[in-house]
């Protein structure tokens, strides 16, 4: 399992950030644990 | 880890979605599984869904639960009406959830180049962790 952490500082953070977790979540070839 | 709500579709992923839920939930935590039940819009505004629908997605609730129950898991099972992903994050919200799980997609696996919309729009909103299962 990936296990990756967000931190949502700003508007903006949170819109890349929000990409980045599901870009690694669509192409992991396991389970993602996304930690708020 | 208290509280985790599952979505459940029947689907592969859901189904091992259930399975991660289950190894968890030895470890003390509550299951709350939700079987959504989509509604659709149109150009009209939204349309509620049939009862007979509502039904077949009480009977997946409920063949969640039994899957659970035999692995020794004890959960609660339940329909909702709605849009999945809001509906799943709504549910985290009013259950105080510490974790939700989902599958990365559900009946529809055609479009293989996203991720599902559930996962998602759960992953973006929810006020907890998120467990994407394949």
């Amino acid at each position: 399992m990936i296990v990756i952490g967000t931190e949502h500082k700003n508007l903006l953070e949170r819109l890349l950030l929000g990409s980045i977790s599901s870009g690694i979540v669509h192409r992991a070839p396991c389970d993602v644990l996304v930690v708020a | 880890m208290r509280k985790i709500v599952v979505g459940y579709d029947g689907s592969a992923p859901s189904r091992r979605a259930l399975e991660r839920a289950a190894e968890l939930a030895r470890d003390g935590a509550q299951l709350v599984v939700v079987s959504v039940t989509p509604v659709t819009f149109t150009s009209l505004g939204m349309v509620a869904p049939e009862e007979s629908e509502r039904a077949e997605h009480r009977r997946q609730a409920d063949s969640a639960r039994e899957i659970l129950a035999a692995k020794g898991v004890e959960a609660r099972a339940i329909e909702l009406a709605g849009i999945p992903a809001d509906v799943i994050v709504a549910l985290a919200k009013d259950e105080d959830a510490d974790l939700v799980i989902v599958g990365t997609h559900g009946r529809n696996i055609a479009e293989r180049l996203v991720l599902g919309s559930v996962s998602q729009g759960v992953l973006h909103h929810a006020p907890c962790d998120v467990m994407v299962v394949r």
